[in-house]
């Protein structure tokens, strides 16, 4: 994805830092929890109550079906196969945004990145949902780790703006001109 | 500047339709796909609110109405999840006695306990006080996160589209 310099903001202040550090710590701590789920699963001391709690908070966000996940250890992972690798995707493209982009370059991808991956997962999914065309472990994986690796370049960039709104004047951000960026205020 | 509380309300009405109707909450099974749907919703609306008064849609407010979106739609959906219980009076332990014997495994003697506990509560009160409980904590931390990051996807594509 192609740079555009951005010259408003020359230095990466220490709460962008600390943004993508959450963002990092937060996907972690979601990948762990997938590979601990089967890794404690046969535990009987408080692992195995842990491994049973993460299969649980999985469950509302993923079908978890057995034929659809990967195993490790002898018991499914947290997540099916296409989960995991949307999860796993995200986990590898934070570990390297920093060396892709500067986090103080707020820009993001074009649009169309972003709905041609969701689309891949939309059209994977719902061909087999209604028994167009039967989907394959291969199938769910690279759609699910091509929407995982593109989601960063949004979701990252979105945050540190986040916060930084919350430095910025009100009014300098409200008014709607075409292309016009918020002016960020270093207190440090 | 427009409220936010008929985009919180448009979001909240479909996160929790989407959780509550049968094969439609399968979306919510593609790393919870129908709450980030229904934040996009939420936030078109107001997107369109602010361009009629020539204002620009910013991070914290799709961040707001992801998060206060995925809080309530989380609160109603367990409420009315636990009243459908109460209503039909299923117990679902012996449906899941029966699936893991199926599956040929054999439970540790304190989740069997859980499992009992569980049935007693079915059994007493139309519902699992236990289970209502750990529903109601699940979907209070992954609704909102997904609300959150929901708010934060559908404002950068509403920004991206500008420039």
């Amino acid at each position: 994805m192609k740079e555009k310099p951005n010259k408003e903001i020359a230095t990466i202040l220490p709460r962008q830092r600390i943004v993508y550090s959450v963002i990092l710590s937060i996907a972690l701590v979601w990948c762990a929890g997938i590979l601990l789920a089967p890794l404690w699963a046969d535990a009987t001391d408080f692992r195995g109550s842990v491994s049973a709690f993460l299969y649980t908070f999985f469950s509302k966000n993923c079908h978890q079906l057995d034929d659809r996940s990967l195993h490790l250890w002898g018991h499914k992972l947290g997540v099916c196969s296409r989960c995991t690798m949307v999860y796993f995707g995200f986990l590898a493209t934070t570990l390297l945004y920093p060396f892709i982009r500067k986090l103080n370059n707020f820009e993001l991808p074009a649009l169309w990145i972003l709905l041609a991956g969701t689309s891949l997962v939309l059209i994977d999914a719902g061909l087999d949902i209604f028994d167009v065309v039967s989907n394959t472990f291969m199938s769910r994986e690279i759609t699910g780790g091509i929407l995982g690796l593109i989601l960063p370049f949004y979701i990252i960039p979105g945050s540190i703006r986040l916060l930084e709104e919350f430095f910025t004047p009100s009014d300098s951000l409200r008014s709607a001109k075409q292309g016009s960026k918020p002016v960020v205020k270093d207190k440090t | 500047m427009p409220n936010k509380f008929t985009p919180v309300i448009i979001s909240t009405t479909i996160i929790t339709a989407i959780t509550l109707f049968p094969f439609i909450n399968f979306i919510n099974f593609i790393c919870c796909a129908g709450v980030i749907l229904g934040v996009f919703a939420g936030t078109n609306y107001y997107n369109n609110r602010l361009k009629r008064n020539g204002e620009i849609i910013q991070y914290k407010d799709g961040a707001a109405i992801g998060v206060l979106s995925g809080l309530l739609s989380a609160i109603i959906s367990v409420m009315i999840l636990t009243l459908l219980s109460i209503i039909t009076k299923e117990n679902p332990v012996p449906t899941l006695y029966n699936l893991i014997d199926k599956q040929g495994y054999n439970l540790p003697p304190d989740v069997e306990q859980l499992l009992q506990k569980i049935s007693d509560e079915y059994s007493r009160n139309g519902f699992s006080i236990t289970i209502t409980i750990a529903n109601l904590i699940l979907y209070i931390i992954t609704y909102p996160l997904f609300g959150l990051l929901g708010g934060i996807l559908s404002v950068s594509i509403f920004n991206r589209k500008k420039t």
